[in-house]
Order: structure tokens, then sequence, then C-alpha cells
């Protein structure tokens, strides 16, 4: 309980400082009243009511403590390219980059974990090099060239897969037409996220899986003559995964960030795109918000990571 | 024995894979035999270029809002018809005029029976509130420009209006102001206007509407439905899809694909690429505009009369940009042959003046006019700096009182073809002594540093940036648009360039000049002098690249004819258009490929099984010695 109290308590204080310099790095950049004097969508009523609410001719502590109020209940300020509250735009691109990079997150996770066992498990056979030879080619490859790749192969050549956009333009989907249509075209960027990302896995886990299976336990339970299964599964495999699962934790992290070139790619509406077109447009509150929003998942998967660790290797909680 | 399991493995994937990518191609034969029987009903239109903050059309630039002003709104007195961009009386609010002898009276008999597309009636107040309100604006206004001759208008009845000018203007008859609801617009305060969000429903009298907040929706698919009011005859079109993309190149890809059927903005490579296609057309319309790079000429002082800019950013390279003897040199090294050669595709005719070769009747070539006849004379540029004090060292940069020649050029990212030249500029500056940064940043970065607010007055501007690279459309019926980005304190100035004495007067002259060659010889001394004086390098006149599918939707008409836009003109582009041989194809395909991938991994997890369970008969075997690989850097992640 203590060790999730201390952890808890430095992932706090991580926040708290992207917090402070949330605020300080963007009015270094930019200044905040000339951007809203300059946004073309507002009013001047509104310019001078948004420049007073934001405190922004006060001095600096004071408009730190009223952004620091505003983001503490969800008030994000206004897009300066849409006109709309950062958070909504947000709220609209989170589930889409969820979709798109969180599944292949987790599929790239459990594939690149299983296919680093299977070579971990065959150390130096034609499986091992083709498994730990072709995932490092691919995570090698610039993923947007990979996708260039897969789009002609997949959805140019073959016609499997949609070359690119959410949904068919124009559909009239609702219920569960629209999520297959959204899966149907989910589905090529995220097998090409997926193989960018499954090099990895493959390889953290082969290279743990490597080191266990020298372990004199591993050694042991050979001896007495356990089948190959309960050895792998029950006692080298389990040592194995703690840096996986570290790896796995702090990727779920970066899942809200977006993939920005697949994103351009498939012409897919997620965070990758939103941020693109804020540093284009200058969108200084956008630009804060996928800021906060991206570090504080981070910070919650690096918590989330340790606590798993913690829990998986009782070391930890005693060292 | 392990060589032999993976053999195994590697065939049972391979068939599966054949079984996928054949019932996959099966299934897309399928759904093309089906597709044929059925005749289009959307037209699928592909733009990435996004829109301007809001369709506002006193306040708008870019070419994809001016698609959806083309399709919504009509021009007030007359459309642009298909032939030659001139008056089209036949499909335009306004039947027919009389003009008095002085060319200062104008009366406008407006069409009956017409209503904006949400039902009300469209009569002559609203055509006099729409000239009032580009008249008044007191906002930014990119129409003012075509009412500076007003004097005044009024309704004679419901559908007659009276329009005296102060001075004749010649164009009068092709201005781009559009027709505004007044009931929609007519609360909004003059100064307020080009901040107005006219969307949605965006209200207007042409055949299209975007009918609700839902379906603009600029990261993804705008519908543009008919206006069920429309008072023409209804095209075959059902609705209009803008489809908008993350990059240019998706755009070929999916209309070759049959996902689109038109392509708002291509690339000039592109024309040659789609030469053997017979399913894609590819227009390449030459614009009236051109691409130049643009000079901060914006004195400390400001410009006076009409004073847009209070003076230059403290950053601006001033005793470098603001030197004519480097602009002028710059005019005479570059090679704008070369550059539509080898980064237009031979799609764009050398810069050499603001009339583009477009106006056939307008145009007039400068090539072999000793002074502004620029060709590429690096010899001619080195003896400019010379004479205008600048000292070149043989291999280095010249400098003139301790000031080095170097300044910085920005470039849009997102256009590739702008890059490529800018960086064969760059070389070429440098071969007579002149440094170049260049600086790629986006549209909207590159607008805020041009029209960067000036802290005296937040009406103004204090232009933060050197040069940059870009260019202007250009009305279609007449070059006088060109002319008027360089009036001091015009609305569309970019440069701040400011010649009152000599220059201004020209284009007004022009104007009001109803005698056409006294009109175009007043043009051509304007030209003279705005390319002397250097504010843009003029490169090329460009082409504008449309494409088209051959075979979803047929009909189409370029205007002005012969080889104008397809569409994007006039909205009678679109009405006209029939329906192909082939139906706009909708992607069928993806259940059989999940299909497939969803047995694809069933079938590994029954392997693995079935391989486990064969080997956990026996030990776990060890590892051959020295087989153990050491794999560097693993981990690193990428996000």
């Amino acid at each position: 309980m203590r060790v999730v109290l201390s952890k808890s308590l430095v992932a706090l204080g991580t926040l708290v400082f992207v917090l402070v310099f949330n605020f300080f790095l963007f009015r270094v950049a930019s200044d905040p009243e000339l951007d809203i004097r300059r946004n073309n969508r507002l009013t001047p009523q509104q310019q001078e009511a948004l420049i007073e609410e934001r405190g922004l001719r006060e001095p600096v502590f004071t408009q730190f403590r009223i952004y620091i109020g505003d983001t503490l209940t969800g008030d994000f300020d206004t897009s300066y390219t849409s006109g709309r509250p950062v958070l909504t735009e947000i709220r609209e691109a989170l589930p889409n980059t969820i979709l798109l990079v969180g599944s292949a997150t987790v599929l790239a996770a459990l594939i690149g974990t299983w296919l680093g066992v299977v070579a971990g498990s065959r150390r130096g056979t034609t499986s091992d090099t083709v498994i730990t030879q072709g995932s490092l080619i691919l995570y090698s490859m610039p993923e947007f060239w990979l996708g260039m790749v897969m789009i002609w192969l997949l959805a140019s050549t073959i016609g499997a897969f949609p070359t690119g956009l959410k949904t068919d333009p124009g559909a009239d989907l609702t219920g569960l037409s629209y999520v297959i249509n959204v899966l149907q075209h989910a589905a090529l960027p995220i097998i090409v996220l997926t193989l960018g990302l499954l090099g990895q896995y493959v390889v953290i886990m082969r290279s743990a899986l490597t080191d266990v299976m020298n372990e004199d336990f591993v050694t042991t339970a050979r001896a007495v003559g356990l089948p190959r299964h309960r050895v792998l599964r029950g006692h080298a495999v389990r040592n194995a995964l703690l840096p996986t699962v570290t790896l796995i934790a702090l990727n779920l992290g970066f899942v809200v960030s977006g993939a920005i070139t697949i994103e351009a790619l498939f012409s897919w509406p997620g965070i990758g795109q939103l941020t693109v077109e804020a540093i284009d447009a200058n969108d200084i509150p956008m630009l804060q918000g996928i800021f906060l929003v991206t570090s504080v998942a981070v910070i919650f998967a690096n918590l989330v990571a340790d606590l798993a660790i913690t829990y998986l290797d009782p070391r930890i909680r005693v060292g | 024995m392990a060589r032999r399991r993976t053999h195994r493995t590697v065939l049972m994937l391979l068939a599966l894979f054949a079984l996928v990518g054949a019932t996959t191609a099966a299934s897309g034969e399928g759904a093309q035999d089906e597709d044929a029987s059925e005749l289009s009903t959307d037209w699928r239109l592909g733009y990435d270029q996004k829109f301007d903050a809001q369709l506002n059309p006193f306040l708008a630039q870019l070419s994809s809002s001016y698609f959806v002003f083309t399709e919504t709104y009509d021009l007030l007195p007359y459309n642009w018809g298909l032939a030659d961009a001139g008056p089209d009386p036949d499909h335009s609010l306004v039947t027919s005029h009389e003009v008095s002898e002085d060319g200062l009276e104008y009366i406008f008999h407006l069409r009956e029976g017409v209503k904006w597309s949400d039902g009300e009636d469209f009569t002559a107040d609203d055509y006099v509130f729409s000239y009032e309100a580009v008249k008044n604006a007191k906002s930014a206004n990119v129409l003012a420009g075509y009412v500076t001759s007003m004097e005044s208008i009024e309704k004679i009845d419901d559908y007659t209006v009276r329009y005296t000018l102060k001075r004749p203007d010649a164009r009068v008859l092709s201005a781009f102001v559009p027709a505004l609801p007044e009931h929609i617009w007519g609360d909004v305060p003059l100064d307020e206007l080009s901040r107005f969000a006219p969307c949605c429903p965006m209200v207007g009298t042409g055949p299209y509407e975007i009918a609700s907040d839902e379906d603009f929706d600029p990261k993804g698919t705008t519908v543009l439905t008919p206006n069920e009011y429309f008072w023409g005859e209804p095209g075959k079109i059902e609705r209009i899809l803008m489809i908008k993309y993350g990059e240019k190149e998706g755009q070929l890809r999916d209309i070759q694909l049959n996902s689109l059927d038109a392509v708002l903005s291509g690339s000039s490579g592109w024309v040659p690429e789609l030469a053997q296609d017979p399913g894609v057309k590819a227009w390449a319309a030459p614009t009236p505009g051109f691409t130049s790079i643009a000079f901060n000429l914006c004195p400390p002082e400001g410009v006076d009369p009409d004073n847009t800019c209070t003076g230059p950013s403290e950053s601006v390279n001033t005793k470098v940009v603001q030197d004519l003897a480097i602009r002028q040199a710059l005019q005479w090294a570059i090679d704008r042959q070369d550059l539509v050669d080898t980064i237009f595709f031979g799609q764009a005719t050398p810069g050499n003046g603001f009339i583009s070769p477009y106006y056939k009747r307008y145009f007039q070539s400068f090539e072999g006019d000793p002074d502004i006849g620029y060709t590429f004379d690096p010899a001619r540029a080195k003896q400019i700096l010379a004479e205008g004090g600048w000292a070149c060292p043989p291999d280095g940069v010249c400098t003139k009182d301790g000031e080095p020649a170097r300044f910085e050029l920005l470039v849009r990212g997102e256009n590739q073809e702008d890059q490529n030249a800018a960086r064969k500029i760059v070389a070429w500056a440098a071969e007579i002594g002149i440094q170049i940064d260049l600086a790629v940043i986006s549209e909207d970065a590159l607008l805020a540093r041009n029209y960067a607010e000036s802290p005296e007055d937040k009406n103004k501007y204090e232009p933060d940036y050197d040069a940059f690279l870009w260019g202007w459309g250009g009305d279609l019926p007449s070059p006088d648009f060109n002319f008027e980005v360089t009036l001091c304190g015009s609305s569309w100035s970019d440069t701040f360039y400011c010649n009152p004495e000599e220059y201004d007067p020209l284009p007004g002259e022009a104007l009001r000049s109803l005698d056409f060659q006294e009109r175009v010889d007043l043009m051509h001394q304007a030209e003279r002098i705005v390319l002397r004086d250097s504010p843009y390098l003029i490169l090329v006149h460009d082409a504008l690249i449309y494409l088209t599918r051959t075979d979803t939707w047929t009909g189409y008409v370029p205007s002005p004819e012969p080889d104008g836009a397809p569409f994007s003109t006039s909205w009678l582009q679109l009405q006209i258009i029939e329906p192909g041989q082939a139906a706009s194809s909708s992607y069928a395909g993806a259940p059989i490929a999940l299909t497939g991938l969803l047995l694809f991994v069933v079938a590994a997890f029954l392997t693995s099984r079935w391989r486990r369970k064969r080997e956990n008969s026996g030990p776990l075997e060890l590892a051959p010695a020295g087989t153990d690989r050491a794999i560097a850097g693993t981990g690193a992640s990428r996000s």
C-alpha cells in the first residue's frame, strides 16, 4: 500500500509539473492576448470578453490561477481555427485515435509477445531467424512507407480494404452499419501500425526469454522432467514478461498522442491530424490541450506500469 | 525436424493468403458488376486544402471555400458564363440591363419568382443590401474592390434596381458580389460582417446548399444537397460530397480506383502521369493569376494614405528586401523556363507580367524588353547589384554598408511544387551573391506573418516577413483584379507596395475607360511600372490541375472554353453533367477481407495448439551452442 501511495504521489508531482510547464511553455512561444485578437472567428466583443475572462491583462500569477482553475474544471479554451471548445475537438478525435493506435498497440503487444515466445523458445532455428529478422525489418521501416506499400498492395491492387477515410463518404450509416463501416476503414491502418509496432515486442520478449531460459530454475525444471509447456508457461514466460509489461504500459500511454503519419496517409481524423492542423495554424489553445491530455495519459500509463511491475515482481517492493 | 515444421507452417499461411486474396478479388468483381446496373447520383470531390476559418465571402480566400460559394450563391448582377466567363443572363438573377450613355447608370431587371434556399423571396431589397454590405463593411473585406466606383444603389420596384457609379467601371457586369439574403445577414453589424458565420444552413439562391451543421464536416465529408427552391433546371447530381484528404496523393489514388469523381486541386506532375489512363482526365486550366515571390515593402513609416500597414516588424531585413537592386537582380537571376520544364512539367508559362497569357485579349509579352523583359541572365543580375552599390566577392555574399545580401524566403509546406521551385531559386540567387534562407511553414503561419497585427492599431498590419513564395488567382473575366493587389491600401495587398503618384491612377483609369484598346494600354503602362519596381518576382503563370473521371459523370464543359476548369467557375457546369456508364462504386471488399483475417487468426491459433500438443510430449530442446544473439537497441519505442 505504501508503494502504491508513494508512486501515486510521484505521478501527481509530475502532473503538477506538467501543468505548470504547459502554462509557461506556450506563453514563451506566443502572446495569448495577441492570438485572441488575431482570431477572426471571434467578434471584437467576444475577443474582449475572452481576454477579460482569461485575465490576460492581469499579472502572470493571476493568469496562472485562472488557468489552473479552468483546466481543473475541464475548460481548455477555444480553438482558434474551428472556434469550438478544445475539449470538444479532442473528445471527438480521441475515440478515433484510440481505435486506431490503441487497437494496433494491443494487437502488436499480443502478437509480438507470442512471436517473441516462439522465437525465444526455439533459439537458432529457422522460425527464430524468420520471426526475429522479419520483425526487425518491419520495425525499421518508416510507417508511412509501409503504409503506402500496404495501400498499394491490399487496397489498390487486391481491393481488400478501403484506401483511407473513416467511413464511406456520404453513406447513411447508423448503429451497427456505422460500426462495421468504421472497422472496415480502420482495418488497414491498424494492420500497418501493428506491423510497425510488432518488432519491439518480439525482440524484447525474445531477449528476455533467452535470458530466463539460461537461469538455474529453468534448468532445474527441465532436469526434473517437466513437460515443455509447463517449463515455458509456468516458469520461463512469466519471468520474462516483466520488460514486455513495462513496454506495453508505456506504449498505451502514447496511444492518445496519435500516429501523425499514418493518420495523414489514411486521412484518419484523429489526434495526430488534430495536432498537425493545430501546429499549422498556430492554434495555441488546441496544442496546449493536446499536450496536457497526452502528458496525463503518459503519466497515468507510467503509474500503471510501475504498479504492475511492483505487483508482478515482489523484489521491487522489497528493494 | 524444425525445418520441416517451418515449411509446413509457411505453406499453410500461403494457402490462407491465397484463399483470402481469391475470395476478396471475387467479391470485388461481384461488387463492380452490381454497381454497373445503377447510375451515379453522388458527385464525390476530393480536396486537401482546408476551408477558410468560416464560409464567409467577405473573408474567404481558399479554393475549397470558393467551390462552395460557386454552388450556393449567385453573383450579382451576372454569373460568369461558360464560354468566356462573361455575363450570362440566361443563368443569372439579373435577366437584362440598360446602361446610360455616359456609363454611369445601370438599370438591372431581376428574375421574378426566385426564392432563397430557406423559402423566402429574393427581391430587389436583397440586391441593394448585398451591394451596400460590400460597400459599407467596416471589417476585413476582400470584395471591396468590386464596388470602389459605386455611388449609390436603389430599388425601383421589387424586381428592378438602379446602380449609379461615380465614374465608369468596366467591371460592373462581372463583379464578384454574391447575392446575400438580407433576412439572414441584415442583422449583422457592419464591423462584424467578415466574422459572421453563415453556415449552416448556408442560405443562397444557387442550386445547392449546406443544409445543416451535420452536413458541414471540414475534417471529413461535407455534403451539399439540392436547394429545393432553386429557380433553374435541376441537375442530375443528388449530392455533392466534398471529401477532405490528409494529403494530395491519396486523391490521385482514389480517383483512379473510382472512389472519387473529381479532384479540386491536383499537381502538375499528374498530367503526364494520367495521359495514358483512360479512366481519369486531367484538366490543366491556365490560371489568370501568377506564382510569385512577394517582398515586404511596407515602409518604416507605414503606407499612406490608406495606411494598411504601420511599418514592418523589427525582424524584417528591410535594407535588403526593400533595395530595388536586390529585387531587380533576382529578376534576371531566375531561369523561369527551367521552372516551367522541371517543376511544373510544362503545365505553365514563364512569368512575364501581371497579365497572364490566359487573358488572350489583354496579354502582352515583354520578352526582349531591355528593362523589364526578364530572362535568365546572371551577368546582368551581377551588373545591377554592382550599380546598386553592392560589393560582391567572387564566391561569397554581396554586402552594402556592411549589410550582407541575405533574407528569409517563406514557402508553404502544403505545396511541394513551390518548395522545389524555391530551392532552385535559392541556388540561382547564391550564384549572384544573394543568400536566401528558405523556411518552409504552413499556409496559416505564412498568412499570420504576412498580416501580423500591428500593436499600434489592431485594424492594421505590421508584416513580419522578408519575402514569401505564393501567388494570386485572378478573376476570370478580366485582369483588373491583378492590378488591385498592388494599389496603395488595397484590402488584397500582401506586399504593401505603394506608388500613389505613378501607379495607382492607372488601374483606376483602365477600369473607367470604356474604350477597350485604351483600357488595355493603361493596363500595360501599369504593368511596366510594377515590373520595374518588382514588389513581386513573377515566376510562372501556372495551371490549376483538376481531375475528373471519364466514366462516372460525363459532359463536363470547361469554362472558359476551350481550356478552362471543368467545374467551380459556374454552378451551371455541374448542372449539365450526366451520369456515365459506370456508377460511382462503393467499397465492398472489407467484409471478405475481415473474414479472411479472422480465418487466418483462427488457423494460426489452431496450428499453434496442434504443434504445442505435439511438442509437449517431449522435453524442452536445448538451443545449439552459440545461437543466442544479442539484439541491440531493443528498448527503443516508436510512437
